[in-house]
């Protein structure tokens, strides 16, 4: 028996023929939140989006039928509709400066299936909560059922979404109950899934031969970075994921249009991860550090010692953190960093420490005496004389800044030639 | 395959203060494989080195500082150091951790463990520099708050050194005093009285040495996505920005934010004490320790006395301020400040502050046996004076440090109000009001504690926090996560982004030990909280230790989402000795401890 006609075009509709592989916007926080301005800008948003080339938008009732516009078209993205409603995020944990904490964890069927597919839905999507309680999971499975039915007449695809909360959910069984979750969801009749990340490759590929029908991953919350989300998406991609839905990490971030296509680039194999992020790809510039961001955390020290040999220690950094304690100001710091002022190659007799081609110091060890005047010669003593005789200084890591990509408080950046800040990414 | 290859220093110093001398052994192997490091080691090492009943503040009592197998490494947080010792205040096991930055600086030194046994003549700093080990005569630091002798021992030895000192708490014997590094602090259950019963006024660490792990490219990929989930996460977000007190207004929506000593579960004025309200007011900066990037940290500035702290915390927030029906927020943080300067617990202050005005209200106590002070609700001056006294235990104070439990002996009828289990006082988590955090006081390895397995999650959505079903074993499979990451030595933050299998995927590649899978490393969770219960056991305590006051048992609570609630210990204390395959006593049986291969090492 195959399934139905009208759920494999509309599945079609969703996921690429050509790669089988989706990339969905889930913009349906409206109604479980607080209306944060993902929430309040959706227009924007949506548009952005859709120029990002999403495949398929997930939103609530509410929205479809006022921004239906977006979905319009053969290029349009497909429409997702959300067809319950659940008050997790507000029992903790999230949004909680909250207007309305909930105590007690519910959830509730919110459409019926025809009225998602006489809304020109794909789709619809709902949740499947997994280790709270019995009696709630009892609640969901029955709900799932009786959308499996109802869909199945009309040829809708149901799309469920597990998610493993609360309860008897712990480190050590989360991976396993999200497995069974998925396997689980199929048995009632879900077309596709939309699931967490089990966030190593290994598990989720389990995850994904035993759904057998097409895995989407989901985002959680939004870093600061938008590596992690690509990182993510990457990683599933390997494990055997069919695409993404991504919620906050694209409605949040600071360029939702561009977030979309980095991530279809990657879903639908036009670039690889590192062409997207140009990783290999040389960063030019100098070390500025932004002493007001700094919180004197010594990350940056730990990942350029490490970066530079498998051992980790405190003495082998090529930057260092500054600490001033005062009365009313406890734990100044500030980072002292590598600025390529030049004096140590110019104190260098032999030649041997030049700053290279790529905008980073490199020394020829061939031609270095070990005489130690370039370690002299720095102004903010960040050189040191090793045993062997060679200076230990900053190399910009070969062009990818270590201590960049650890801080999290940009409180170091690169400065572009022309005196610029570029974060790097 | 060496345990200096696995992250381990392999090495422990034993000083001995009486005789002035010192030696170095090696990590037994199947100690660290069975125990991993931290609090597994320093259980073990503080049963193997002591006697039953020995006084916590006697010579007998050994001090042990301990590190894990993550500690120096890249891994998140991986920088801070813990202490295992017999408690003054509960005369039974303490474990106290303890951000900052001397815990990677003391493996960089070359220590898993430093046993300290005995005690000085007089005062004396234990000074570290790498393998070189010196009892330097603190005589002039003695008697000095813990900023006078961090700053002098800085000064005298150069910032390389990273230190932790006793404050004049710490001298007196008080057992609410607590170890303080730079601006964090090993707070709880005494163990400054215990270095000042040794006449040890501090440590001072200097380390250039390296950490190796047993398969560095494995470990790096585990450290980033251990990162990323931090990043990626909601909890650690809020943290960020509004610090540890995030959750008040969470833990006051549940009915379970202790007010007035515990007798009610929500604090009207609550809104003033959010993480929200300080950052506001209060916060000027983020601040991390070693290796951090949750920065729960903030720099409060106290514009009418001019000091800035590192805080105040959610704890002293609610401990000075909700639980003493305050909104104060300069009296808050000044009061801090001095816990901090004399080196004592501002969670047990806070509590004995609140203890001392119902004592008030109830006019069992008057202003002229409190030197003067109208320690009435909501007083800021109160509040400010009380904890003078207690911190520098003048006047009243002398008897106010002994903790709430020693003061309820000199007022009748008291006890039941008394907020303390095994005479640590409780923390901000109403017992009545969530009953997995109900359970953990009573049953926790060292008293009255949020820290060794509460379930915070039953607040924060993970369960009805007023149904008792499922709690037992919440509780327990929290004790075991707590009590790795207590062992690697991770802060106890990362739980709100990563899991135990994120630990599982670290601790592997560090250690080379081949744990099979995230249950193996479980199971090193539960040898350890079984290990320090033997401890406990041996010091004579059973089931009838393992209680609450009467307020949580018997007083329901008068208002709010848990109003005439009341926590059901007896019957989830019974299911959690179940399944923990204990006795009716609560003592682990033999078999038991068997299984967990604790005999072959503990013989």
């Amino acid at each position: 028996m195959a399934v139905s006609p009208g759920k494999t075009v509309r599945l079609n509709r969703l996921f690429n023929p050509r790669d089988g592989r989706a990339v969905c916007v889930a913009a349906d926080h409206g109604w479980m939140s607080d209306p944060t301005p993902n929430v309040l800008e959706l227009k924007r948003i949506l548009g952005e989006v859709a120029r990002g080339g999403a495949d398929g938008v997930l939103v609530s009732y509410g929205t479809a039928l006022r921004m239906g516009n977006f979905f319009l078209g053969k290029d349009a993205p497909a429409l997702l509709l959300r067809a319950d409603w659940m008050n997790m995020p507000r029992l903790g944990g999230s949004n909680v400066s909250n207007i309305l904490p909930a105590v007690n964890f519910r959830k509730k069927a919110t459409s019926f299936a025809h009225d998602a597919l006489q809304m020109g839905a794909s789709a619809i999507t709902i949740y499947y909560f997994i280790g709270y309680s019995d009696a709630f999971e009892a609640v969901n499975i029955e709900q799932a059922a009786t959308f499996a039915i109802e869909c199945r007449k009309i040829g809708l695809p149901l799309i469920i979404e597990p998610m493993a909360v609360g309860g008897i959910v712990t480190g050590v069984n989360v991976t396993e109950i999200l497995v069974a979750s998925a396997r689980i969801a199929v048995e009632i009749g879900a077309d596709a899934l939309k699931i967490p990340y089990t966030n190593d490759v290994r598990s989720f590929r389990k995850l994904v031969n035993e759904a057998r029908v097409p895995v989407l991953v989901l985002g959680g919350a939004k870093s600061d970075e938008p590596r992690d989300a690509l990182e993510l998406v990457d990683e599933a991609l390997q494990a055997g994921a069919s695409g993404v839905v991504f919620g906050r990490n694209v409605t949040k971030a600071r360029d939702p249009r561009k977030m979309v296509a980095d991530i279809c680039s990657l879903v639908h194999g036009r670039q690889t991860i590192d062409e997207i992020l140009g990783v290999g790809v040389k960063k030019h510039g100098r070390l500025r550090p932004i002493a007001m961001n700094c919180t004197g955390c010594r990350v940056c020290e730990a990942a350029c010692v490490h970066f530079h040999s498998t051992e980790f220690n405190q003495e082998m950094s090529r930057l260092r953190i500054e600490f001033k304690y005062r009365a009313t100001e406890p734990h100044l710091s500030k980072p002292v960093v590598c600025p390529l002022c030049n004096k140590c190659v110019e104190a260098c007799a032999d030649g041997a420490l030049k700053i290279g081609s790529d905008g980073y110091l490199v020394l020829d060890k061939s031609l270095c005496d070990g005489c130690g005047d370039c370690v002299e010669a720095c102004p903010l003593h960040l050189m040191v004389l090793q045993d062997d005789g060679t200076p230990l200084f900053c190399d910009l890591c070969e062009g990818n800044p270590q201590c960049i990509l650890w801080c999290q408080k940009n409180a170091i950046v690169l400065t572009g030639r022309k005196g610029s800040d570029r974060h790097v990414a | 395959m060496s345990l200096r290859d696995g992250g381990y220093a392999d090495n422990v110093l034993r000083v001995n203060l009486t005789e002035g001398t010192w030696s170095n052994e090696r990590l037994d192997p199947a100690v660290a494989r069975l125990l991993l490091g931290g609090k597994g080691i320093g259980a073990y090492y503080l049963y193997k080195n002591s006697e039953p009943l020995v006084d916590p503040l006697s010579p007998e009592n050994p001090f042990i500082f301990v590190v894990g197998p993550l500690t120096g490494t890249t891994a998140p947080t991986a920088g801070r150091f813990g202490i295992v010792t017999k408690s003054p205040a509960t005369r039974t096991f303490l474990d106290s951790y303890c951000g900052g930055f001397l815990g990677q600086t003391m493996k960089f030194a070359g220590y898993d463990a430093i046993i300290v046994q005995g005690a000085a003549r007089t005062p004396v700093t234990l000074v570290l520099d790498n393998d070189a080990v010196r009892l330097e005569d603190a005589t002039d630091l003695w008697g000095t708050t813990t900023t006078e002798a961090t700053t002098k021992l800085k000064e005298k030895h150069g910032l390389g050194f990273q230190t932790a000192v006793i404050g004049p708490g710490g001298e007196r014997l008080a057992p609410i005093s607590g170890l303080f590094s730079d601006e964090r602090t090993a707070g709880r259950g005494g163990a400054g009285a215990v270095l000042g019963s040794k006449k040890l006024k501090g440590i001072a660490i200097r380390g250039t040495g390296s950490v190796k792990v047993h398969n560095p490219g494995e470990f790096d990929e585990a450290v980033w996505v251990a990162y990323r989930m931090l990043r990626m996460s909601n909890q650690i977000k809020r943290m960020n920005d509004d610090g540890t007190a995030n959750i008040l207004g969470l833990v006051n929506a549940a009915g379970a934010l202790p007010t007035r000593n515990y007798q009610e579960g929500q604090f009207e004025h609550s809104n003033a004490m959010t993480g929200e309200a300080w950052r506001k007011e209060y916060w000027k900066r983020s601040i991390g320790c070693y290796g951090c990037t949750i920065y729960c940290s903030k720099i409060a500035y106290a514009k009418t006395r001019d000091i800035a702290i590192d805080g105040p915390d959610f704890e002293t927030i609610w401990a000075m301020g909700v639980n003493c029906g305050l909104t104060d927020k300069e009296a808050i943080i000044y009061s801090n400040y001095l816990c901090d300067l004399y080196g004592v617990d501002t969670i047990s202050v806070g509590n004995i502050v609140g203890f001392v005005m119902e004592l008030y209200q109830k006019k069992m106590i008057g202003p002229s046996e409190l030197d003067g002070v109208r320690a009435e609700w909501g007083s800021g001056d109160a509040l400010v004076a009380l904890t003078e006294k207690i911190a520098k235990g003048e006047g009243i104070g002398a008897l106010l440090q002994k903790g709430v439990k020693e003061i309820s002996r000199h007022y009748p009828g008291s006890e039941d109000f008394a907020m303390q289990v095994k005479g640590l006082e409780m923390p901000a988590y109403h017992p009545n009001a969530a009953k997995g955090i109900g359970l953990s006081y009573a049953v926790s390895d060292r008293g009255g504690c949020h820290l060794r397995g509460s379930p915070l999650s039953e607040i924060l959505g993970g369960a009805d926090p007023l149904a008792t079903e499922g709690k037992a074993e919440l509780f327990q499979t929290n004790q075991f996560d707590t009590a790795i990451i207590d062992a690697t030595i991770m802060c106890y933050f990362v739980k709100f982004g990563i899991t135990l299998k994120e630990v599982f995927q670290m601790v592997n590649p560090c250690t080379g030990f081949e744990y099979k899978n995230p249950r193996d490393l479980e199971r090193v969770g539960e040898r350890i909280t079984v290990l320090a219960r033997l401890f406990s056991t041996r010091e004579g305590f059973t089931v009838k230790d393992d209680t609450l006051p009467k307020r949580a048992l018997a007083e329901p609570l008068p208002s709010g989402p848990a109003k005439g609630h009341v926590m059901e210990l007896e019957k989830l204390r019974t299911e959690y000795y179940h399944l923990m395959g204990w006795d009716e006593h609560g003592i682990p049986t033999e078999r038991r401890v068997a299984d967990l291969g604790l005999k072959e090492i503990l013989d």
